[in-house]
């Protein structure tokens, strides 16, 4: 196979980028044996730019965005997320960019089940240090931006599939992070309620120039979501297209 | 966003920490329990002992028996005085043990005349004593029997006279009259008997004596009086005059615990009445006859068992069996005329200290200055060390129990962070510090024990109120005195020290439980539903 020459690589100033990765590798041992997650990947994205992440399972598409998001480390290469050189890091400045500069969204939305709505949005500006009475503004002018105004007291378990997931959303945007990364964001919902809350997220990224890295195995969610979608195959990028 | 700071506020770590506390009532409410209850029993074993202690303190203070000190005459022996045939030692033996022997002899030797008395308490004694720093009041102890007569009454009287403290019991016994001025004038207060014998037999007859002079005979030669001394010194039992003294001093001691112990009041009395004191007398003694006048100001009534409750002056015996009470300096100073007693000066007198923790440094001066004393000092730390070591192996068996509800709570703690794994996971995706998940788990640690050990607090306090009525049912039928507040003491610093104790070791138990939490991996646990 010919090497690939990635499109950001000629089109995307260094100034610009949101991220930027270089000969990213990931593995795991599994009794004894290595399994390659990710190999010597490198991948650009600009700001503001909206990427889709597509593969099949095991691609090492997950593994990719756990690794963009400083939940995991990679065994080598190099990663910068907003100017952050995440490598670098010590775990305390990692939970700081993880609170301040990325967003997160999972396919099981991960919501903490004891907490209501508001208080699940709440959260990250809690581990913020932000006072009571401005973060549960900011967290009700969330909910309300995702249409749950009328929800803040329930409890996810009270919430349907599509509610939970903008709750997540909501969750995920509240402070105001420069980078989402979204794994799977519409996988556990039906169509119609997967484009309700796709059209949610993609309006509160045009208004604030939010860099999006969405990860699907969905080439509808793929075009309807980002601009540009890089396709993974065995933790390498296979092709990259402009959507 | 604006960038603020990463330290979390400690009412959300509260929050956080009782939310996920309630999330699990029965085992947060079983594990509370399990640390009051510890808390409970560290809490009244130290409020056992501290309510013992100040209990005793108050016994003691509120007779102000404890800023007393007792002064004895110390006696020795002079090897000089004691014939040659009575301290040489027969025989072949080694040099040590005819030295040992010849100690021994010189020891048994009992002629009362060789004892000789090492400081005397006349009156350049007592001045000496009454000018030790924080020497509050001097009190010589006399007591003796003598002749009386009033003005305008022929008939004499066999009166017993001793000297008052005009702080002590007899005030809550005047019936007319006043008390005496000070220690140095020339006043009396006489018994109520005393006027009955006189032929004073109305109520109202009592005021009639007021102003009224009487005028005592002082009398002293062998066989007038025959109190514990003499019986010691002449008595068929030949105790040496070392032995009597001894004896005497250690009676006198005596005094000091039996007004604690639970006798009845008549052994009581009877006891203290063998210890009315009269000056050691000796071979050479000859009778002394000498007179003086007094002003009658007082009238005192015949003394009531509830009185002995009142009594303050410990070390002085009561004054209960005496006829006239005199001013103590003046007593002192009528009795030393005698030509006995100015050789041999008084046998004790009692110093009171103006303050409780001046009463070392005063007894330290008394013993440097030749004399021996007794105080309530050294008794009361005796009891106090008592009560105290008590109190410890009790509340070191609370806290004994207190460390289990702490393992307990390990234990309970670590099923809580495995249960909120994915909770954890998504609170460090979020973006929590490790430093603050650790936080989250001890602060539910520290809650629980604060909870638990003010629980355990208040469970102490409503057992307090049975118990003090039990407690004080059994204390009160034994000693005298009625119990003064409660047994059990809730001092400030062990309602604000129980509770925060116990938050301490619960929180300290859920270190481990909270480093696991801290540890936890973000992706591993975000898979864990």
């Amino acid at each position: 196979m010919p090497p690939i020459v990635p499109i950001s690589e000629h089109t995307i100033k260094t100034s610009e980028l949101a991220v930027e990765a270089r000969g990213l590798t990931k593995t795991y041992d599994a009794g004894g044996s290595t399994i390659w997650a990710l190999r010597s990947l490198d991948l650009r994205i600009g700001r503001g730019e909206r990427v889709a992440l597509l593969g099949k399972s095991g691609s090492g598409k997950s593994t990719l965005l756990n690794l963009l998001g400083g939940l995991d480390q990679p065994t080598s290469g190099t990663i910068r997320v907003a100017g952050a050189d995440l490598h670098a890091m010590r775990p305390d400045a990692m939970a700081r960019f993880r609170l301040e500069t990325v967003g997160m969204i999972f396919q099981a939305y991960n919501l903490i089940d004891s907490r209501t709505a508001l208080e699940n949005v709440e959260l990250p500006m809690i581990f913020a240090g932000r006072g009571k009475r401005a973060r549960r503004a900011r967290a009700r002018d969330a909910l309300a931006e995702v249409g749950l105004s009328d929800r803040l007291s329930h409890r996810p378990n009270q919430l349907s599939g599509g509610e939970r997931q903008r709750v997540a959303i909501a969750r995920a945007l509240v402070n105001r992070p420069s980078v989402l990364l979204a794994d799977e964001p519409t996988g556990n919902l039906d169509s119609t309620t997967a484009r309700e809350v796709l059209d949610h997220l993609l309006d509160h990224l045009t208004q604030n120039k939010t860099t999006l890295i969405v990860v699907t195995h969905d080439k509808d969610l793929a075009d309807l979501a980002a601009a540009r979608i890089v396709r993974l195959h065995d933790g390498q990028i296979v092709s990259e297209d402009e959507s | 966003m604006s960038r603020s700071s990463t330290r979390m506020r400690a009412s959300d770590l509260l929050s956080i920490a009782v939310s996920a506390l309630a999330q699990q009532k029965v085992r947060t409410a079983l594990t509370v329990l399990g640390v009051a209850v510890g808390t409970f029993a560290l809490i009244v074993s130290i409020s056992v002992g501290q309510g013992v202690d100040r209990a005793i303190l108050d016994l003691f203070r509120g007779t102000n028996a404890l800023r007393q000190v007792a002064v004895y005459v110390k006696y020795e022996t002079v090897p000089g005085d004691v014939p040659e045939a009575n301290k040489t030692v027969i025989g072949d033996m080694s040099e040590s043990k005819r030295a040992r022997l010849r100690h021994a002899m010189i020891r048994k030797w009992d002629r009362r005349s060789v004892a000789r008395v090492k400081n005397r308490l006349d009156q350049e004694g007592l001045e000496r004593l009454a000018k030790v720093p924080h020497v509050e009041r001097l009190v010589p102890v006399v007591q003796h029997a003598g002749r009386g007569k009033v003005e305008g009454f022929s008939k004499d009287l066999e009166v017993n006279f001793s000297s008052a403290d005009p702080d002590s019991d007899f005030n809550n016994r005047l019936i007319a009259g006043r008390s005496l001025t000070n220690d140095v004038c020339q006043e009396a207060i006489v018994h109520e008997f005393l006027l009955y014998e006189l032929g004073m037999v109305a109520d109202e007859d009592v005021r009639k004596a007021i102003g009224k002079s009487i005028r005592l005979e002082y009398r002293m030669g062998r066989g007038s009086n025959w109190s514990l001394t003499h019986l010691l010194t002449f008595g068929p039992k030949g105790f040496t005059a070392i032995e009597s003294e001894a004896l005497i001093r250690a009676l006198h001691r005596l005094a000091i615990l039996i007004k604690l112990l639970p006798i009845p009041g008549e052994e009581r009395v009877a006891f203290l009445k063998l210890l009315e004191r009269s000056p050691i007398e000796t071979e050479s003694m000859r009778e002394d006859i000498f007179e003086e006048t007094f002003t009658i100001v007082g009238v005192m009534r015949e003394a009531l068992p509830e009185d002995e409750k009142r009594n303050n002056l410990f070390f002085a015996g009561n004054s209960n069996g005496t006829d006239i009470l005199l001013p103590p300096r003046t007593a002192a100073k009528f009795f030393l005329r005698s030509s006995v007693l100015a050789e041999n000066g008084l046998n004790n007198a009692v110093l009171i200290v103006d303050r409780d923790e001046n009463v070392k440094a005063v007894t330290k001066a008394v013993e440097a200055s030749g004399f021996s004393q007794s105080s309530l000092v050294q008794v009361l730390e005796t009891i106090r060390m008592n009560v105290l070591l008590i109190s410890l192996a009790t509340a070191f068996i609370a806290a004994v129990a207190l460390t289990v509800a702490a393992i307990g709570i390990t234990n309970t703690m670590i099923m809580s962070v495995l249960e909120r794994i994915h909770e954890i996971g998504i609170m460090k995706a979020l973006g929590a510090r490790t430093s603050q998940i650790r936080v989250i788990f001890l602060v539910e640690g520290a809650f629980i024990g604060l909870l638990g050990g003010s629980l355990g607090l208040l469970l102490s306090w409503l057992a307090s109120i049975p118990g003090d009525r039990f407690a004080k049912s059994i204390m009160e039928a034994q000693t005298p005195r009625p119990v003064a507040g409660s047994l059990f003491a809730f001092p400030l610093w062990l309602v604000l020290g129980g509770p925060a104790l116990a938050a301490l070791i619960t929180m300290l138990a859920s270190v481990y439980p909270a480093s696991r939490a801290a540890k936890v991996d973000p992706i591993t646990s975000l898979r864990h539903e």
